[in-house]
């Protein structure tokens, strides 16, 4: 495969990097991700995804797009009200580049489309905003041996790290969804715009990284963000050998709590 | 004078940087020792191709203007 005029233009700031080049931008042309969430997080993770040029990038969400989304969720415009957000969202990135494809899966990640979904891809995105969905992809990225770069927000603060395969799962360190009455209430989801922004950004970077096999990813580091006090700290984090992604039982996590806690993120 | 190169590179009608970014795709498919040529119309890419290749620990030699605004120069590929 060689690149186009065209391409050579279009991906030239990346090419010019040594840790791009030719053969990287060609690596990414012929890459896939799955972004899960088409948010606040999913919307720059995808659109710097579709920019550097990831050949294909799959969106999940079973969402429409509603007014009070569109403060965070950059992808979306007003005259998308009412779309669903797949829709919507890969009309901006083939505007942004058509040089990719975007496959739509209109509904959200269930144990019953998780496995299949995953497998079709090389790196799973974590852009959801409830724990359930983030079970549900972190055992199906750990069946399907992928990364899943994990993004969450909440009011000021972020966090982003890579889960999965030589490192910790998500369940190495969130054994078991968390009681309801820790679940955030309809008082406590507010979040400025520019918070997912932050957490998104690192994100896509993170899953160019892992793609170009670049530098050194987020992998056994969890990094937490404050942006009101505008402070990033690093935790190591470690694979937990009585986890079931390194062979152990685990903390499983059985269906009802999933259930449960759906219900309580829509309160 | 022979032509004693692996790889032409004409970015005759390209400017900075696309002017360096397409020699340096060029350079990336040569083996080391291997010599790419570069046909040059735009005065300022004759320096900056030197500059940046032999900061990146390429050999640059053979600089010469072949005509009314025409350069040439070849870079040998020393690192990967």
């Amino acid at each position: 495969m060689t690149l186009s005029d065209e391409q050579v233009l279009r991906y030239s700031r990346n090419i010019v990097l040594d840790q791009v080049g030719k053969r990287g931008q060609i690596r990414l042309l012929g890459s896939s991700v799955l972004v899960v969430g088409t948010g606040g997080l999913g919307s720059p993770v995808s659109y710097y995804l579709a920019a550097a040029g990831v050949g294909r990038i799959g969106l999940v969400d079973g969402d429409v797009v509603d007014l009070s989304n569109l403060q965070r969720q950059i992808l979306h415009t007003t005259a998308d009200l009412g779309r669903q957000k797949v829709f919507s969202a890969r009309e901006k990135l083939l505007a942004l580049n058509p040089d990719i494809t975007v496959s739509v899966y209109e509904s959200m990640l269930s144990e019953e489309n998780a496995d299949a979904l995953v497998r079709e891809y090389d790196v799973v995105v974590d852009a959801t905003d409830n724990f359930a969905a983030r079970y549900i992809m972190n055992d199906a990225c750990v069946r399907a041996g992928r990364y899943m770069v994990h993004g969450s927000i909440f009011r000021f603060e972020g966090q982003v790290t890579v889960f999965g395969r030589e490192g910790p799962c998500y369940r190495c360190i969130y054994p078991s969804v968390p009681p309801p009455d820790l679940m955030p209430t309809c008082a406590q989801v507010g979040v400025l715009g520019a918070v997912p922004g932050v957490i998104g950004s690192i994100q896509a970077l993170e899953v160019l990284k892992i793609l170009l096999d670049a530098g050194r990813t987020l992998s056994g580091r969890l990094i937490l963000f404050n942006g009101l006090s505008m402070e990033f700290m690093e935790v190591e984090v470690q694979p937990d050998p009585a986890c079931a992604c390194r062979g152990g039982t685990g903390d499983a996590v059985v269906r009802p709590t999933y259930n449960r806690c759906q219900k309580a993120n829509q309160g | 004078m022979g032509e004693d190169y692996d790889a032409l590179c004409d970015i005759r009608g390209d400017k900075c940087p696309m002017t360096y970014i397409k020699a340096r795709i060029t350079l990336e498919d040569l083996k080391p020792q291997q010599v790419m040529l570069v046909l040059i119309d735009y005065a300022p890419a004759v320096d900056n191709l030197r500059r940046n290749f032999t900061m990146e620990g390429q050999q640059v030699y053979g600089i010469e203007q072949v005509g009314p605004g025409e350069w040439r120069l070849r870079v040998r590929k020393l690192t990967a």
